[in-house]
């Protein structure tokens, strides 16, 4: 299944595989598998959404679905 | 010390007579500079019961040891003076170089006291001070106003000035410089406006002095790779605020058709995904590490930022799901010297007074012309924009709508919905200066990192004092907001610069100090625990839709985080500073 990724602040950096975005995830890929499989440094993330509802990273994925990943914030 | 230049400029507008003193040191040891400095000065010498627009009330430009130095982030300029919107102690925080040009001129402090007859502006060039009819600028927006004085006087001075809002003396009315850079809430604009300065101009020449350079080269390389240009800060560089857009939308907390709900259809029409493609060019502050600043082009409308603050406030929160539509109200609030939040809380409270038939305003949710009516009409009191100059707390004394004018002390809300972030409600209900962000910021652990159940008064006091007692200190220092360092990087950095041995525990013991005298300067004005409250909705009204539906915050729940917060601060459960906190704090 197709999972569109958008990846957030300094963790742009990440998004250099662009195969990652063609990729077809297997039935029951979960929020962690994507972090993983990007090597995604897991300090830096604060929050992560799934068609724009905040997620836990064991939460199952969807055709379909647009994940985005945040990283760490101060002030406002 | 090193750091400071141990001189204020202290300028009396009534005789037009110009002095300078020392710097009370003694104070400066207890409250560094910037925030806490300049709160204690206005705290020994304006007099209680001032009227805020009165030529009693004093201005204060207070710099801090950091400023003009190698320390990265430490732009920041820290005015004060009694609120116009709230009655309250207000100090407001701008950056962009004029803090920096303030202190190479020769000067820790500007005061004004007094008022002039005819408008003017001030130029200042290290020693040299001049009063210049200001009777052409009258009138003209902030962006003209610093073109024509960058034009007379060069490209290297910096300049500081108000736009109509502040003639007027709006409540909403803020001081500009760098354009785009605004000393934003509380009416600040008005406190000058009301002294009938249109501007400052600021040129300097000289240099600031640090006790140990070698170090402070040495350990500010590795402190900037380790600590300030770094994962966890850049996300301000390469997506700026609006990124919170996205953020507080999955968290519910988005403001809604003013606080309404917490969820706006329309999010990913103004986040930052939008902000960047529209990207016209990067800007950072005198000093800063990061650059936070991000010009947004579309069409003819053309600002820094919009940040996320003029986002939610002045777009969701008042139907706008519209980007073109905020940056150029955006960009006419700069211009006419307004802050976006209070005037987009005040916007759409209108809207809902309209929508519910209660008074008609003639503005509703989504009406995007009118909307962008407003600011001109506001700022310059054109007919409807006269009434809506007032601000939420006195709209609401006139028309009802009482429950659901969001704002605290007077000052409206920024945002954040408390409903979805509940620490965020008590961190808006005790702010020195009225609902405030910059106070404490725990929407970050509540809703961002989840690290705390956003819905629980559990453990909430804990959060908001840590953060009250952090940023006061770093507010008085001075750091930028966007670098989160801890208080051993804070003291390391002022031994270096100042010479003086300071630890992150004195860090503490600072920042605490800094908010009482906050509080006792809110105490001798009146305010009581009756006034750390919030508006019935948050209490009576759940919200509808998104992460946090169903959820209200219980004002049970609420009063138990204030006493909570009131015990950790050592203040009697009426929320008074008592005579032992006041030694104990040597305040």
């Amino acid at each position: 299944m197709k999972i569109q990724i958008t990846l957030k602040g300094p963790l742009k950096k990440y998004d250099k595989d662009v195969a990652m975005q063609r990729r077809d995830w297997p039935a029951g890929t979960v929020v962690k598998d994507i972090v993983t499989a990007m090597n995604l440094p897991g300090q830096f993330i604060s929050m992560v959404t799934v068609n724009g509802v905040k997620a836990t990273m064991e939460d199952q994925l969807q055709e379909g679905d647009k994940i985005a990943v945040f990283p760490y914030v101060s002030g406002g | 010390m090193f750091g400071y230049k141990n001189n204020v400029l202290r300028i009396d507008l009534n005789t037009k007579q110009i002095l300078q003193e020392p710097l009370n040191m003694a104070w400066a040891k207890q409250y560094i500079g910037a925030k806490g400095l300049g709160i204690k000065y206005l705290y020994e010498e304006l007099k209680p019961g001032t009227d805020p627009l009165s030529p009693q009330n004093k201005l204060i430009f207070m710099t801090a040891p950091l400023t003009g130095t190698v320390v990265p982030n430490s732009g920041k300029l820290a005015i004060i003076s009694r609120s116009p919107a709230t009655g309250t102690i207000l100090d407001c925080s701008i950056g962009g170089h004029i803090a920096l040009e303030i202190k190479y001129a020769g000067y820790d402090a500007i005061i004004l006291e007094g008022a002039l007859d005819e408008p003017s502006y001030i130029y200042i060039e290290d020693d040299h001070i001049e009063f210049i009819s200001a009777k052409d600028l009258w009138g003209r927006g902030s962006h003209e106003t610093e073109t024509l004085l960058l034009k007379k006087h060069g490209r290297a001075c910096k300049v500081m000035s108000i736009g109509p809002a502040g003639e007027n003396l709006l409540g909403m009315s803020c001081i500009n410089s760098d354009y785009y850079r605004q000393a934003g809430r509380g009416g600040i604009g008005a406190v000058m406006g009301s002294k009938k300065i249109k501007a400052i101009v600021v040129k300097g020449s000289g240099s600031v002095k640090v006790a140990d350079m070698p170090k402070a080269l040495f350990r500010i390389h590795e402190i900037l790779r380790q600590s300030t240009v770094t994962e966890d800060n850049l996300w301000a560089y390469t997506d700026g605020t609006a990124m919170l857009v996205d953020m507080c939308q999955a968290g519910g907390i988005l403001p809604t058709n003013n606080f309404q709900d917490g969820n706006f259809d329309g999010y990913q029409l103004i986040n930052s995904e939008k902000m960047i493609e529209a990207r016209y060019g990067k800007k950072g502050c005198g000093s800063c590490a990061l650059g936070c600043g991000n010009f947004t082009k579309i069409g003819d409308a053309m600002v820094e930022g919009p940040e996320y603050e003029t986002l939610a406030v002045g777009g969701s929160n008042c139907g706008i799901g519209d980007l073109k539509a905020i940056v150029k109200f955006n960009q006419l609030c700069d211009d006419l010297g307004m802050d976006t939040i209070s005037a987009g809380a005040t916007i759409s409270w209108a809207m809902e007074m309209t929508e519910k038939g209660i008074k008609d305003f003639g503005i509703r949710f989504g009406d995007v012309d009118g909307y962008l009516q407003m600011p001109e009409k506001m700022a310059r009191k054109i007919g409807v924009g006269a009434e809506l100059a007032l601000g939420v707390k006195e709209l609401s004394k006139q028309y009802g709508g009482v429950d659901f004018a969001m704002q605290v002390k007077g000052l409206e809300f920024p945002g954040y919905e408390p409903r979805g972030s509940w620490a965020m409600g008590l961190a808006y209900a005790t702010a020195d200066r009225g609902a405030c962000h910059m106070r404490a910021y725990p929407v970050a652990d509540e809703v961002y990192t989840s690290s705390v159940d956003p819905y629980t008064s559990e453990g909430k006091a804990k959060l908001v004092y840590d953060a009250q007692v952090y940023n006061g200190v770093k507010f008085s220092a001075v750091i930028c907001d966007f670098w989160a360092l801890d208080l051993d990087t804070l003291a390391e950095l002022l031994t270096i610069v100042t010479g003086e041995d300071f630890t992150a525990s004195d860090m503490e013991t600072i920042g605490e100090r800094v908010i009482h005298i906050a509080r006792l300067f809110n105490q001798r004005e009146g305010f009581t625990k009756k006034d750390d409250t919030l508006p019935n909705r948050l209490f009576n009204e759940v919200l509808k839709t998104g992460a946090a539906a169903g959820k209200k915050l219980p004002k049970e729940d609420f009063e138990k985080m204030l006493h909570e917060y009131y015990a950790l601060m050592g203040w009697q459960p009426n929320g008074t500073i008592s005579q032992e906190k006041i030694a104990q704090l040597k305040l």
